[in-house]
């Protein structure tokens, strides 16, 4: 039998490959996804666990005609863009970023398939530049050919100031396009951004979306005086080349029904922020189990991070496009029970600090004026352990420590007594028959 | 609540005394994982820093941590603390526990005076989730009736039924076979022990999951107390050991111990009603293997047979004599 027949063709279309591919990725997600390709080219350009990103900037613009990013993030050569950058998938060889947060080979393609029918990236690195452009309906139509090609290939010095990505996407989809004109959508995804990289930007990079200069979200913890948060680290794997270190920072900022709950952290992407969900131990479905009760707006003081960090970032607990939570991983089952403990007595001070308030009042409870005068807010990130939770047990109280007591009894019963002691109000009898009891059975002496 | 050290004398509770002695000698056999030197103590030294003051002195044990969460007399307990060497650290078990170092080698005895609670519970697993092989953990807790507290019951309601158990507990804590006998008299030591010995495994196998095979631990359980000074007490004790330091347990030898018990079953601590005279009597044919070899003279045989097992652990009563 000639070869041919032994061979079905299972060769997929390239439009069937293209709409598979964006399918199932938000659109949100997607620019997302080119911001981590500017920050992964950043950490290659300054690696390090705590890089300095000054001087280094993404730039985002988008409206109902097209799509721009560009960055100075060191750019990427022509032997990378050939090879792998526009390969689908991550091909076995290909080097990897230390402590990358971008994805496993699918990213940028799938952004711009997602985007629009049009495309064009720029890029220059010291030593060369070079350009493509891509009409994706001609290069849909020529089956069989999966190449891309090179616009312009130069080779040269080229200045710092040259240096960079540039990628332009136009002929957006039509919903893209309805999209990307929305101001409602432009604020959430900037929110997004913002919120996402904010570790980035706080080490100095600079991201502007549409114009604006976006700024690194606060997640502040209260310390000082004898409040201090719980903080604990450690290693898993650090019997080898690539240990992930875990952070763990749990304490108190401000009444804060929003910003309250766990933030993970995973190579300095936020995966997680605020959760309250049961993937953090919050809200369990038995009440009790794992001592961690519901969310409540009592508990809107309550802050935690858990910042893990590895060269190698397939050991991170991140699904596989690093944009949430895989519970399943190794990591995570190590670190989760650390954080029950964490929220456990973070929530035992939040118990305590709203008894002080109901009952001394807001302005009076002795422990909510403490924590007010002692502490000072501080960058979540600039706590660094081990040390064990902390609040001022014995704030000082006007006065000896009080206990209220309540209890009810029959209202003639009260109102006769109203009478006998000449007062006016239930609460006055209870504390004036107190008072005669005490002193009837030996006052301070006893 | 007052605390339990304005109450009770530690040093005059006889079987706390021999419990103490008997968890000092399996310590010492922790040799075979490091040095004892090397090991830290963690407890709940109260004000008489009894079990701190007999392991740095019989141990040698120089990382000493009392935890106690009495801030109101912090002064009265720095006054108390009998050696440079001891770390109190103020705050409950639950604040303080997680903070520490726990890639250190410990010896951990959370010695609570409360009844099982949910809240002990929690402090057992923060440890069973942090150790490292060749630390060891004892637990004691009081026996009389479990309580339910929280807070917003008008006033604490005695547990007598599994429901009572699992409103307080929580289902996953709740044994599926909890009878209302298993929370009354000494059964409820056994049931104590056991509910803390799940947390233990509980807590262990939410991080083996994440283990390679060598590294897996596993809690084995070397001895339980239960006694009666006053009210009914328990403890369990028992070493973290991984998978590739099994050896290094069984070497410890452990299962020699005349207390050593890994089952449910516990030693009662009963220290015998005898006079020093009684006692110097008995003393003269130990040690004995054998008890019908014991030569008890008017002594009633129980008591007897009793001393012969615990002469080591008691505590010594000759100052009583006149």
């Amino acid at each position: 039998m000639p070869n041919e027949e032994l061979h079905i063709d299972a060769m997929p279309t390239k439009a069937f490959f293209v709409d598979m591919l964006v399918r199932d990725i938000p659109l949100e997600r997607a620019v997302l996804d080119l911001v981590d390709n500017c920050i992964d080219g950043a950490k290659r350009m300054r690696p390090g666990e705590e890089p300095d990103f000054h001087g280094l900037n993404v730039s985002v613009h988008l409206d109902g005609d097209g799509f721009e990013i560009a960055d100075n993030c060191g750019g990427f050569d022509v032997e990378t863009a050939r090879n792998y950058a526009f390969r689908f998938g991550r091909p076995e060889k290909a080097a990897s970023t230390d402590y990358s947060i971008g994805q496993f080979g699918v990213g940028m393609k799938r952004a711009l398939f997602k985007f629009g029918r049009y495309f064009e990236v720029h890029s220059t690195t010291t030593k060369q530049r070079w350009s493509m452009h891509v009409d994706v309906d001609t290069w849909e139509r020529d089956e069989g050919n999966w190449y891309f090609d090179f616009a312009n290939v130069e080779e040269g010095q080229f200045a710092d100031a040259e240096v960079g990505t540039r990628i332009i996407v136009k002929r957006l989809r039509p919903e893209v396009s309805r999209q990307f004109a929305s101001e409602h959508f432009k604020r959430q995804l900037s929110e997004m951004i913002r919120s996402h990289q904010r570790q980035f930007l706080a080490f100095g990079l600079a991201i502007d979306f549409g114009g604006l200069h976006l700024t690194n979200t606060d997640l502040r913890i209260r310390s000082g005086g004898q409040f201090n948060p719980a903080i604990e680290e450690f290693a898993v794997d650090d019997d080898t080349d690539a240990p992930v270190n875990v952070r763990i920072v749990a304490g108190i900022s401000e009444s804060s029904p929003t910003a309250a709950g766990w933030y993970v952290i995973c190579n300095g992407r936020v995966i997680l922020s605020a959760d309250r969900s049961e993937s953090t131990g919050w809200n369990s479905v038995a009440e009790q189990k794992d001592g961690i009760p519901k969310y409540h707006n009592q508990y809107a003081r309550f802050r935690g991070a858990v910042f893990f960090s590895c060269r190698d970032s397939k050991k991170l607990p991140w699904n596989t496009t690093k944009t949430g939570l895989d519970a399943s991983t190794t990591v995570w089952q190590l670190t989760f029970p650390k954080m029950l403990d964490h929220t456990r007595t973070v929530i035992n001070f939040l118990n305590a600090l709203d008894n002080s308030i109901e009952e001394y009042g807001a302005k009076a409870s002795p422990l909510l004026v403490a924590l007010n005068k002692e502490t000072l807010a501080k960058e979540v990130e600039k706590f660094r352990g081990p040390a064990s939770f902390s609040w001022n047990r014995t704030p000082q109280v006007p006065g000896p420590k009080t206990i209220k007591i309540q209890y009810s009894r029959e209202e003639t019963k009260i109102q006769s007594l109203m009478t006998a002691l000449g007062v006016t109000s239930a609460k006055a009898v209870g504390e004036k028959t107190f008072d005669i009891i005490f002193e009837e059975q030996g006052g301070e002496d006893q | 609540m007052t605390a339990s050290y304005r109450i009770i004398d530690y040093s005059l509770r006889p079987a706390k005394f021999a419990e103490r002695k008997m968890l000092s000698e399996i310590f010492s056999r922790l040799k075979v994982f490091a040095s004892l030197e090397s090991y830290r103590y963690i407890g709940f030294g109260s004000i008489w820093f009894s079990d701190c003051i007999l392991f740095h002195k019989a141990l040698g044990v120089e990382d000493v941590i009392s935890i106690e969460k009495e801030q109101a007399h912090k002064a009265r307990f720095e006054f108390n603390k009998p050696y440079k060497g001891i770390r109190l650290m103020m705050g409950s078990a639950a604040d303080v526990l997680p903070g520490l170092d726990w890639a250190h080698r410990s010896i951990v005895w959370l010695d609570y005076d409360d009844p099982l609670n949910p809240g002990i519970l929690d402090d057992v697993r923060t440890v069973a989730t942090r150790a490292t092989s060749g630390t060891v953990l004892a637990v004691s807790v009081q026996a009389e009736g479990l309580v339910d507290k929280r807070p917003h019951l008008e006033e604490p309601l005695e547990i007598t039924s599994a429901q009572g158990f699992r409103d307080c507990f929580g289902d996953a804590r709740t044994p599926q076979d909890l009878e209302p006998a298993g929370l009354r008299g000494w059964s409820l030591s056994k049931t104590s022990r056991r509910i803390i010995r799940d947390e233990i495994d509980a807590g262990l196998h939410s991080v083996n999951a994440g283990r390679n095979p060598g590294q897996v631990l596993r809690f084995n359980q070397i001895s339980a107390f239960e006694y009666a000074d006053g009210a009914k007490m328990t403890t369990i004790v028992g070493v973290f050991v991984d998978h590739g330091q099994n050896g290094h347990f069984e070497a410890a030898g452990f299962r020699t111990l005349p207390f050593f018990r890994d089952g449910d079953e516990a030693l009662r601590v009963k220290v015998p009603m005898l006079t020093p005279r009684e006692m110097r009597h008995l003393d003269r044919s130990l040690p004995c293997n054998d008890s019908g070899q014991l030569d008890l003279g008017p002594i009633p045989e129980a008591d007897g047979k009793h001393y012969a097992k615990l002469y080591r652990y008691l505590p010594n009563f000759a100052s009583f004599e006149q």
